[in-house]
């Protein structure tokens, strides 16, 4: 779960690194507490290159500002007003969960402002934590000195890199990003900021619990449900394969209840693109017979009228596809014939 | 068959909950050596035969074991496995949903202790006929020398009843496991596939996210025996979590044309569905 920029800078400040003077802005009236100007003005949305896109604006004035954050409001809920800062150098730094070895990897650059995937492998410096010993600061310094000379910015960068760490260790984040880190007078200050938290970790971190059903929307007008991960997205790629248009991505997990089917058909349904639905249900431990069950008995109650076409393998096969085949629902034990039906139907 | 054999004696640990009651049913039926459960407080009673006891130390003061299979909730799976990893060789991790801060961890333990971590977030390991540490359904196998690996439960079992319909059996298959950070790589799986006698092809079933695969690659190159690949995800958006933990693509990083490429330049077929698996397995052996 990506955070908004002015809530990573919030969690920033609670752990003393230096964020710039700002005020959250959700209507024109919050523009009354701005005191500094100039003043940027930065649309709170969560993809990248938001000065490109032209989603970061500047103003001189309080008029000024109330015209730019009315254009801004087109594209997003909040706006941060930001001091501007006077910039000597930008540096780069990071710390993600390195996937490959199981470990927190430090990344840091003396070339901040740019996608660090663009900047030049001499010029990254990297390096693992263990998870028990952590950082040490003497491993902070190591790195600082690398990517800043003078004394009193190398302290500096020093103390950012090491409460960085701790932020990403405490916080449960799988990245913990500040690009740039400005480097204004003997100040280094965390000019942006990205924070992505680890969802499996909201009972600890006091945020909500999303739903238990994965779903990605997609732009297609085929509505997916599946039981899981690995098998919902082979089925996106197989409808793609056949040219057809997945909906969306849903994986409903290991189960498929009768409940569970009501909420997924539900949401399947709230996208009005959807012309036809496609169940795709291996079921390994879980009867078919139940699931199909739960597919009429779901169906019955959400009265939709869109056609139903369900792949459906596993225990108690035949009993299931009985069930399914008396409520007048396509049923197949392939799933490249569900598919091909699919298609037929879609035309 | 690799990581375990028909001797494998295995602790179940939170064993008295509903899953791990359930399945510890299913593995004695399938002739797994259930030795002892463990759930903290609830020494003395026994589930399906099998006794429970307080701590893994204290099971294994009167029964010996090798491995064992955790099904406790996520935020008690650490310290499970912490547990399970001081004591035992194998252990492996069915919980969904443990922090990936507590996968690091978990993950630096094992490798501290020296013990094969296997997940979390999978359906474990099984021996077609033989043994099975996991949850898997046992119909779609078949005894055979196709060694599996896969990071999606459903995904495999669809895979292993296309092979084992057109009699491709499997000597082993292990799952990786959906998180971002897991126990055993699928390179690792596949160095041991590539000891193993009772082996003689491997199928691996990869999806977008990380670089497991492309690490993999690197290992396939040097492989005597023939990889046949699967790669769920062609079609995912960016940034989006595709219902595993391990399943997203950040910037450039983990799209499935990625790990096809890897996989390609490293000599695997690439099988476009999952149904083409067994057609080109046939073609290649």
């Amino acid at each position: 779960m990506r955070l908004f920029e002015y809530e990573a800078k919030k969690i920033f400040s609670e752990y003393g690194i230096k964020v710039p003077k700002s005020v959250v802005v959700s209507n024109i009236e919050d523009l009354k507490k701005v005191d500094f100007y100039p003043v940027a003005l930065k649309a709170q949305v969560l993809h990248g290159s938001r000065g490109k896109a032209g989603l970061i604006k500047f103003a001189n004035s309080y008029e000024e500002a109330v015209e730019k954050v009315k254009e801004l409001k087109k594209f997003c809920e909040k706006i941060l007003a930001e001091e501007k800062i006077d910039i000597d150098k930008e540096l780069y730094l990071s710390v993600v969960v390195d996937r490959t070895v199981g470990k927190p990897l430090i990344i840091a650059s003396s070339e901040g402002g740019v996608d660090i995937e663009d900047v030049e492998k001499e010029k990254i410096i990297k390096k693992h934590v263990d998870v028990f010993t952590g950082l040490n600061p003497y491993e902070a310094r190591e790195i600082a000195r690398k990517i800043c000379e003078d004394n009193e910015i190398f302290k500096k960068v020093s103390d950012v890199i090491y409460k960085l760490y701790r932020l990403f260790r405490e916080k449960d984040c799988y990245l913990a990003e500040i690009n740039p880190l400005a480097i204004s007078g003997s100040d280094a200050i965390a000019l942006d900021a990205k924070i992505i938290v680890d969802e499996d970790a909201y009972y600890r971190q006091g945020f909500e619990k999303k739903g238990e059903l994965a779903y990605v929307e997609l732009s297609g007008n085929v509505g997916c449900i599946v039981n899981g991960a690995g098998l919902a997205m082979a089925t996106l790629d197989t409808l793609k394969h056949f040219d057809l248009e997945p909906a969306n991505f849903l994986d409903i997990g290991g189960g498929a209840s009768e409940e569970v089917m009501k909420k997924a058909l539900k949401l399947v349904l709230s996208n009005e693109r959807v012309r036809l639905i496609f169940i795709n249900i291996l079921g390994g431990i879980t009867r078919c017979d139940e699931v199909a069950r739960g597919i009429v008995g779901a169906l019955k109650e959400l009265k939709t009228e869109k056609p139903v076409i369900v792949r459906l393998v596993g225990t108690n096969e035949d009993e299931g596809r009985r069930i399914l085949e008396d409520a007048g629902i396509y049923v197949f034990s392939d799933m490249i014939e569900a598919v091909k039906k699919a298609k037929e139907v879609v035309k | 068959m690799i990581f375990v054999d028909k001797d494998t004696r295995v602790i179940v640990q939170g064993i008295t909950g509903r899953q791990g009651r359930f399945h510890t049913k299913l593995m004695l039926e399938y002739g797994t050596e259930i030795v002892a459960g463990v759930t903290p407080g609830k020494k003395g009673e026994v589930v399906h035969g099998v006794k429970v006891f307080n701590t893994v130390e204290e099971a294994l003061e009167e029964e010996d074991a090798e491995a064992s299979i955790i099904f406790v909730p996520a935020p008690f799976a650490k310290d499970a496995a912490f547990e399970a990893i001081e004591h035992l060789d194998l252990v492996v991790i069915i919980t969904e949903h443990i922090p990936v801060h507590d996968s690091m961890e978990i993950k630096e333990y094992a490798r501290k202790h020296g013990t094969r971590v296997i997940g979390p977030n999978t359906p474990g390991i099984i021996a077609p006929e033989i043994t099975k540490i996991g949850i898997m359904p046992e119909k779609v196998f078949k005894k055979g020398f196709v060694g599996v690996t896969s990071r999606s439960g459903t995904l495999s079992y669809e895979i292993a009843s296309a092979l084992s319909k057109e009699n491709l059996g499997q000597s082993t298959l292990v799952g990786i496991g959906g998180d971002a950070v897991v126990g055993t790589s699928f390179r690792e799986v596949l160095e041991a596939f590539e000891k193993d006698d009772e082996t003689e092809a491997v199928v691996l079933i990869g999806e977008i996210g990380g670089n497991e695969e492309e690490v993999a690659s690197e290992f396939i190159k040097k492989m005597k025996k023939p990889v046949v690949a699967y790669i769920a995800g062609l079609n995912a958006p960016k940034e989006k979590r595709m219902g595993h933990a391990g399943a997203i693509i950040y910037g450039k990083s983990g799209t499935a044309e990625s790990k096809i490429e890897a996989l390609k330049n490293a000599g695997a077929h690439i099988a476009k569905l999952p149904q083409d698996v067994p057609k080109l397995l046939k073609e290649i052996i």
